[in-house]
C-alpha cells in the first residue's frame, strides 16, 4: 500500500492511495493516513482509483479518517473507487456515511459546498 | 488454464499471517484457473474476512490450530470450504448488521460476516465433530464466453440449515418421501458421514440431500444382513453398532475369525460396483443401525461427485493391496510350514536313529533273545526304548514314554535316552546302581522342567547267567511276564511316580528271576490304549490273552501282538507311538 498527498488549489489536499486495503494495507496506512487526515481540520479528497481490494479492516481505516476529519470540523471525501470497491462500501452500508464521488471534479465540488 | 475439475488445499496456522497467506493463495489460484477478477475479488474478500474472524475469535487457548482451506473447482461452480476446530460459530445465525445512521455511531463489528454473506452466492454452515465448516459457492464464470451468456447466478444466501426440506422429496428411483421421520439427534448423527472414507473431502452440503432421504434401519442382535449368494443392492453406512464379516458360515462350528465393520465405516460398496452377489456373511451386532443408500442413488448421485469416485477407487485399491498382502502371507506361511514339516521329518529320523533297531539285537549273546519294534504315530512322539550290555553278562533294558507329542517331547526323549545311557554305564555293578540311574534321570527331568514334561520309564538289568532281573519303574505300564506253560501276568513293580515331577523321589528296586524260556515283554501305553473304530481300548486283558500260549521266541511275541492290534484297530489311524521290547531268556549254553 502506497500513499502520497499533494496540495491542490482551493485549500484542498489530495491523498492518493495505491494498493490493497487489506490487513497489511490497513496497518501500513495506519500512521501516515491517520496523521494526514485527523490532526488538523482540512478539506481532503482521497483518490481510491488505485485501490484494488478492500476488506472490512480497510473500511475501518477509511471510516476512521472520515470520522476524525468530521470531528475537527473539516471534510473528507473519496472518489474514483473501482466498481468492486464501491460494492464493498455499499454492502457494508458505509456509502451513506462516507462521501463517495465519481471523480476529482465531483470531489472538489463536494468539498467546496 | 481452465481445468474442469480441480481441488486445491491450504492448511494454515491461526496466526495473523494466515489472512494474507490465504488471500495470496486464492489470488494465485484465481489467476491460474482464470476465474476472472470479480470472482477472485469475492473469494479474496470472503477468505480474508473469515480467516480474520477465526484468528481473532475462534480459539480460547494459545495453542496453534489449523485452518483448512479448500478450493473446489467444478465445471459449473467454484466452492471455497473454510474449516476450523475452534468454538462453534455459525455465521449464518448472526443478525444482519444495522446500518449506522451517523459516522459517529459507525462501528465495523460484524461487518466481515455480513460482507461474506453478501459476496458469496451460496453459504452453508456445518458443525461436525468439533469443527466449523463453512462452504461458500459461486457459479463459475465460463471461459471466454461473451458477457451476458453466463448461467444465471442466484444471488443472496442459501440458508440451508434454516430452510426446511419441502416435501414430498423425490428419490432417485422415482419414489417419494412425504416426511422426514428423523429426529433432530438423528439428523445431527448424520454429520459424521463426511468423515466416512467414502465421503472424504466431500462437503456435507453436497450429500446432505441424498442421505436425508435414504432409509435408516435398526437390526436385532445377530441378524444376518448378508449371506453368500444374496443380491446386494445397497451401500450400508454403519451409523451405530457394528457388523461382523465372516468368510465362512458363522453358524458352523469351528468357523474361523471375522473382521469388523465399525461405526462410520461402510459395507457393500464393492458388490454394488461389480453387481455380483455377496460373497461373505455379514452379521449385525446388538444396536446396529445402518443407513442404506440404494444402488441407483449411489450411481446417479454419489458417484458423479469426483471426490466420491476418487475415494471409491482409493478404497478398492486398498482392498486390492490387502488381498495381495494376504496372498503373499499365505504363500510365505505355507513355505514356513513346509520347512517345519521337513525339519520334523529329520527330527524323527534322528530320533529313530538313536534307538537300537537291529534284529536280532544281540546275535553274539545266544543266551538272550531280544527284539524291539516301534511304530511311530503320524505326529512325532516321545516313545523310546534301549537295550545294551553294560558288561559281558548283564543286559540293561529300558522303555519309556515322554508325555506329549511334537518337538518338545521328541527333544526330551532324546535327552532322556542320552542320560540313561550315560548313567547306566557309570559305576556299574556297584551297590545302588539302578536306583541311582532312576534317581538321576528323575532329577534331570524334574529340574529345569518349565514345560512340565514328564516321562514314564521302566529300567531293568538282567544277568544273563542266572536270569536275575532287577528293575525299577517310574509310572510306566507293568511289563508282561510270560512264563513257560503259564498264563501271562503283569510283572509286579514298585509303586513309584512318573519321572520329572518331584526331584527328591527315592526309587525302589524289585527283583524277579527269569527261567529258561521265560519271556518278558515291555511295551508303552500305545499298545493298551490303541482304539478301534468303536472307540474301545485294546486293553491289558486283550494283550494278555493274545500273549497266552505264544510258543515261539521274542520276535514271534511281537509279531503276534502287532497282528492282534492290527486286527482290532482296523483302519483306525494310530494315535500314539506303539513300542514293544521283548526279551526271552534262553539261558547260558
Amino acid at each position: 500500500m502506497k500513499m502520497d498527498s499533494q496540495p491542490l488549489d482551493g485549500g484542498i489536499t489530495l491523498i492518493r492511495l495505491d494498493g490493497r486495503l487489506d490487513i497489511e494495507g490497513a496497518e501500513a496506512l495506519d500512521q501516515p493516513f491517520t496523521y494526514a487526515t485527523s490532526t488538523h481540520p482540512a478539506r481532503i479528497a482521497v483518490d481510491l482509483s488505485a485501490v484494488s481490494f478492500l476488506a472490512s479492516i480497510g473500511i475501518r481505516t477509511l471510516l476512521g479518517a472520515a470520522r476524525g476529519q468530521a470531528a475537527r470540523g473539516g471534510k473528507l471525501v473519496m472518489f474514483g473507487a473501482q466498481p468492486m470497491i464501491q460494492r464493498v462500501l455499499k454492502t457494508a452500508g458505509v456509502d451513506q456515511l462516507l462521501t463517495l464521488c465519481d471523480d476529482l471534479e465531483a470531489a472538489r465540488r463536494s468539498l467546496q459546498d | 488454464m481452465h481445468s474442469a475439475h480441480a481441488r486445491r488445499s491450504l492448511r494454515l496456522i491461526n496466526d495473523s499471517g494466515a489472512i494474507s497467506a490465504a488471500s495470496a493463495w486464492l489470488r494465485t489460484l484465481g489467476d491460474a484457473f482464470d476465474l476472472g477478477s470479480e470472482l477472485v475479488f469475492r473469494l479474496d474478500l470472503c477468505v480474508s474476512e473469515l480467516v480474520a474472524n477465526i484468528v481473532s475469535y475462534a480459539f480460547d487457548d494459545e495453542a496453534p490450530h489449523t485452518i483448512a482451506l479448500d478450493l473446489i473447482l467444478e465445471p459449473q461452480s467454484v466452492k471455497l470450504v473454510v474449516a476450523d476446530d475452534g468454538r462453534e460459530f455459525d455465521p449464518l445465525a448472526l443478525p444482519e448488521p444495522v446500518t449506522p445512521a451517523t459516522l459517529e455511531e459507525a462501528s465495523v463489528g460484524g461487518l466481515g460476516v455480513h460482507l461474506v454473506r453478501q459476496f458469496a452466492e451460496q453459504v452453508s454452515y456445518e458443525r461436525a465433530s468439533g469443527r466449523n465448516q463453512l462452504t461458500l459457492a459461486w457459479a463459475r464464470p465460463g471461459r471466454s464466453s461473451p458477457a451476458g451468456t453466463r448461467a444465471p447466478v442466484r444471488r443472496g444466501i442459501d440458508r440451508r440449515r434454516r430452510t426446511p426440506a419441502t416435501f414430498p422429496l423425490r428419490r432417485a428411483d422415482g419414489s417419494t418421501v412425504n416426511a422426514d421421520a428423523r429426529s433432530g439427534a438423528e439428523r445431527r448423527a448424520l454429520g459424521f458421514i463426511s468423515r466416512l472414507e467414502l465421503f472424504r473431502d466431500v462437503p456435507y452440503a453436497l450429500i446432505e440431500g441424498l442421505v436425508a432421504h435414504c432409509a435408516q434401519r435398526d437390526y436385532p442382535d445377530e441378524y444376518l444382513v448378508l449371506a453368500p449368494g444374496m443380491q446386494n443392492d445397497h451401500v450400508a453406512l454403519v451409523l451405530n453398532g457394528r457388523l461382523r464379516v465372516y468368510l465362512e458360515d458363522p453358524a458352523e462350528a469351528g468357523s474361523t475369525g471375522h473382521t469388523v465393520i465399525g461405526t462410520g465405516e461402510c459395507a457393500g460398496e464393492l458388490s454394488i460396483v461389480d453387481g455380483e452377489p455377496a460373497s461373505a456373511w455379514v452379521v449385525a451386532e446388538a444396536g446396529t443401525r445402518l443407513l442404506l443408500i440404494d444402488a441407483h442413488s449411489f450411481f446417479s448421485e454419489l458417484l458423479p461427485l469426483p471426490q466420491v469416485a476418487r475415494n471409491l477407487m482409493r478404497l478398492m485399491a486398498a482392498r486390492m493391496r490387502q488381498a495381495n498382502h494376504q496372498v503373499v502371507e499365505q504363500v510365505r506361511s505355507s513355505m514356513v510350514l513346509e520347512r517345519l514339516q521337513s525339519e520334523l521329518r529329520t527330527a524323527r529320523e534322528i530320533q529313530s536313529g538313536m534307538l537300537p533297531m537291529r534284529s536280532p539285537m544281540f546275535a553274539e549273546h545266544p543266551e538272550i533273545e531280544c527284539e524291539a519294534s516301534i511304530q511311530q504315530a503320524r505326529e512325532i512322539g516321545g516313545d523310546f526304548f534301549d537295550a545294551f550290555f553294560i558288561d559281558e553278562h548283564r543286559l540293561f533294558v529300558a522303555i519309556g514314554d515322554v508325555c506329549g507329542k511334537g518337538m518338545p517331547a521328541a527333544l526330551l526323549m532324546m535327552r532322556t535316552v542320552t542320560t540313561l545311557r550315560a548313567e547306566a554305564a557309570r559305576k556299574q555293578g556297584q551297590k545302588g546302581h539302578m536306583e541311582r540311574v532312576m534317581e538321576r534321570i528323575n532329577r534331570k527331568l524334574a529340574l529345569n522342567n518349565e514345560r512340565m514334561l514328564f516321562a514314564s520309564l521302566f529300567i531293568g538289568l538282567l544277568d544273563t547267567r542266572d536270569g536275575l532281573l532287577r528293575y525299577a519303574n517310574a509310572g510306566h505300564p507293568r511289563p508282561v511276564l510270560v512264563r513257560r506253560s503259564q498264563t501271562p501276568t503283569l510283572l509286579k513293580v514298585p509303586q513309584n511316580p512318573i519321572a520329572g515331577i518331584d526331584p527328591t523321589v527315592d526309587y525302589s528296586l524289585a527283583e524277579a528271576r527269569l527261567e529258561r524260556g521265560d519271556l518278558l515283554l515291555l511295551y508303552t501305553d500305545g499298545v493298551t490304549e490303541a482304539l478301534n473304530a468303536q472307540g474301545a481300548l485294546f486293553g491289558e486283558t486283550r494283550m494278555l490273552a493274545t500273549l497266552s500260549g505264544v510258543g515261539g521266541g521274542a520276535a514271534t511275541a511281537i509279531e503276534t501282538l502287532r497282528d492282534a492290534m492290527r486286527l482290532f484297530c482296523g483302519n483306525q489311524p494310530q494315535s500314539d507311538d506303539v513300542t514293544l521290547l521283548a526279551l526271552r531268556f534262553v539261558g547260558p549254553a
